[in-house]
């Protein structure tokens, strides 16, 4: 049997149960830093909206994605060959720059929670080369992936959520909103929970255009948004209702140090396990398709050479700066902060910059 | 497929001990005894031996560590011993008396930011110096495991509070609860824990026995099992509590608080000084008894955290913050104070189920 047969609905195209799949895996691969770092006890409800909110922001990607034969074009059609090359670069850099976190927090979880002192040198180098393979495979190896490691981290999370069951204080999420909406909203929300909605637009980006139905409505990706939303709120929420919410915000893994503590009995005493390996199989999918984005945002997929070296730039990316926890967490603030521009408000413009030159036409 | 195979032979390289070293250069920590006193801090540590006893019941030795801050003490050890300590096994720390009137938050910042102590750690307070506890035991090869086994039991039947680390760190940041530890104490024949050590902020300020503090865990939600006695000498009656469920409603006015406890209990007769009949009346009349106990108890409990110790370990001031953050922010920054006039009465209903395997 052909590859192709075996793989993704219609020659090579994804269908829309692997694109629900991938992009709920890409999302999740925030679980395990969100709601860490004084994230406040409203961080559940405020996923539930994000997931909500990133509706429309999907919408925004997906006519980005079908404005033009391929999704890089558009910027060129809306701005001209250099302003548009250039917002095409800047946005293959930032993919690039998504990944690179994405690894250093796999790095930083990993250290963290199982090696202590493996030189981070050889862990970029370690996770460097799965992200290799993964590229070079292609997306719709990924996709294949996708549908199995979905069952796995919805099942482990799920597990983990009924485990901790008997332990959990229901009220503790209570009051809602206790200081209103402005506090959550402006910290929490536009440099927390929304960020990984926001850095969808790689995922979009890369799998709206594979999808087998090319012109149908995508809605595999509103209910990944939803879906991931109200997920990720239930995991959120589970991590207050155990460990409190200003322990939580202490925490630069709150989901990890709150599976930790979860007895179930003396059979299986590391419940860690059903946090720790959905996280680190969402990272590598999202630096998969992050990577996957630049290949395409710079023009050098499919060149020989150019998986590695985007590979290589990633995990050297990593290596800048400390080892230390603080040094990985800490430019996460500013990074969702600043992200919002380039995955938000570039879209945006180009999306309108298309429309007018239509009309001008 | 084939594509897949080499990334999932590549993913097997994450996974082993990337910092392996020998079991025998490591300390492998299962207690701590921590004693502060002027000259900084005063460890001891149970060493888990694996070299020493049987393969099922390893040996220990003791170290005893001093240092100005933990950190320090243990790699004061370290630097004596050549090895490190680790402390992912450790089963129970032990807090000195005055260490523990002195404030531990020292200690709980240093237990939650040591990435090798697990969360669920046990701690408990001791009376007189934590080390003597752990000396008591001294000729018990597994005195850490046998104490934090003790400290679980006490926990599942209401003679102690069981209080993991993150659960008192959760106690302790959250508005309107103050934290308890079990309390560690020896007598003549070992080493105990009942009684609970009641915290004001991370200060400890008081003791409940085992009857209080089997109360107090009543009302907190916090007991499912365990023993009722009520009664005394030959009229003394025994019950197993079988579920114990709490219900509270806190609010009022910032003037006039009050807080209303509604605890169900549901037990089983184990041992009665009578004949041990239990038809219709007796029944009655011993749910009327368990009830009425546990009323008296818990009305005691509310005058010791009320006026002399002056805490709120019921988390009474939690419920109002809960559900009624408008009371609770006029009111919240003088809890203390608003917390020892708040009005706090209990409904307590007992069900007896039957006699366990009789009958009657």
């Amino acid at each position: 049997m052909k590859q192709t047969d075996v793989s993704c609905g219609d020659n090579g195209k994804l269908s829309g149960r692997q694109i629900f799949c991938l992009l709920v895996l890409f999302v999740s691969g925030s679980i395990g830093t969100v709601g860490g770092g004084g994230g406040g006890r409203d961080i559940w409800l405020l996923m539930l909206l994000s997931g909500a909110a990133a509706a429309p922001v999907y919408w925004l990607y997906l006519r980005l994605a079908r404005a033009r034969e391929t999704p890089q074009d558009c910027f060129q059609a809306a701005f001209g060959r250099w302003a548009g090359g250039a917002l095409r670069l800047l946005l293959g850099l930032a993919a690039v720059l998504t990944a690179a976190i994405d690894i250093r927090l796999f790095i930083s979880f990993t250290t963290a929670t199982a090696l202590p002192y493996t030189p981070r040198i050889l862990m970029a180098a370690l996770i460097g080369g799965a992200l290799y393979m993964l590229l070079r495979s292609g997306t719709e190896v990924l996709a294949r992936v996708a549908a199995p490691a979905f069952v796995l981290v919805a099942g482990m999370l799920t597990l983990s959520f009924f485990a901790s069951l008997p332990q959990l204080d229901w009220g503790a999420v209570l009051p809602v909103a206790e200081r209103g909406a402005q506090p959550p909203l402006s910290v929490s929300f536009m440099r927390g929970t929304f960020v990984p909605f926001l850095e969808s637009f790689f995922a979009v980006m890369v799998l709206v255009p594979l999808y087998n139905r090319p012109s149908g409505t995508v809605r595999p990706i509103f209910a990944a948004a939803l879906f991931a939303g109200a997920f990720l709120a239930l995991t959120l929420m589970k991590n207050t209702m155990l460990l409190g919410f200003p322990a939580v915000s202490q925490y630069f893994f709150p989901s990890y140090t709150a599976a930790s503590v979860v007895t179930v009995g003396d059979f299986f005493e590391r419940q860690e396990l059903l946090a720790a390996a959905p996280f680190l199989l969402c990272e590598l999918v999202k630096a998969g398709l992050c990577l996957t984005y630049a290949g395409q945002a710079l023009r050098v997929r499919g060149r020989r050479g150019a998986a590695p070296a985007l590979c290589i730039a990633a995990s050297g990316l990593t290596l800048l700066g400390r080892g230390g926890m603080a040094e990985s967490i800490e430019p996460l603030r500013l990074y969702g902060a600043w992200i919002a521009l380039p995955l938000l408000g570039v879209p945006a413009i180009t999306l309108l910059a298309l429309r007018l030159r239509k009309k001008t036409r | 497929m084939k594509k897949l195979l080499p990334l999932a032979a590549l993913c097997l390289l994450l996974c082993g001990c990337g910092d392996y070293r020998e079991l025998d250069s490591r300390d492998i920590v299962a207690g701590m005894a921590v004693d502060r006193g002027g000259d900084g801090y005063h460890l001891l540590l149970e060493i888990a031996d694996v070299t020493a006893g049987s393969d099922d019941n390893p040996g220990a030795r003791w170290l005893g560590l001093q240092g100005a801050s933990l950190a320090e003490a243990i790699e004061n050890g370290a630097g004596g011993t050549g090895r490190q300590a680790y402390l992912g096994h450790t089963q129970m720390v032990i807090v000195g008396e005055e260490t523990a009137r002195g404030g531990i938050d020292d200690l709980l910042g240093y237990f939650q930011r040591t990435a090798d102590v697990h969360m669920t750690l046990a701690m408990a307070v001791s009376e007189g110096e934590a080390a003597d506890i752990y000396q008591q035991g001294e000729a018990d090869p597994q005195a850490a495991f046998d104490l934090a086994r003790a400290a679980v039991q006490a926990g599942e039947t209401g003679l102690a509070p069981a209080m993991p680390l993150y659960r008192f760190v959760a106690d302790r940041l959250d508005e309107g609860v103050e934290g308890i530890l079990p309390c560690v104490s020896r007598s003549g024949d070992g080493v105990h824990v009942a009684g609970a050590a009641l915290f004001r902020d991370d200060k400890l300020v008081g003791r409940l026995d085992g009857d209080l503090t089997q109360t107090l865990l009543m009302a907190r939600g916090l007991l499912s099992q365990g023993v009722l006695t009520v009664g005394g000498g030959e009229n003394a009656v025994s019950f197993e509590i079988r579920a114990c469920s709490a219900r509270v409603q806190a609010g009022g006015r910032p003037d006039d608080l009050e807080a209303r406890y509604d605890i169900a209990l549901t037990l089983e007769l184990s041992q009665s000084g009578l004949d041990g009949r239990l038809d219709a009346e007796r029944r009655a009349e011993y749910e009327q008894l368990a009830a009425r106990t546990v009323k008296e108890r818990f009305e005691t409990l509310c005058r010791v955290l009320q006026d002399v110790c002056r805490v709120d370990s019921l988390g009474v001031g939690r419920q109002i913050h809960r559900r009624n953050p408008d009371l609770w922010e006029q009111v919240g920054p003088g809890w203390d104070s608003a917390f020892s006039g708040c009005r706090i009465t209990a409904q307590v209903d007992a069900a007896i189920l039957g006699g366990g395997r009789s009958l009657e």
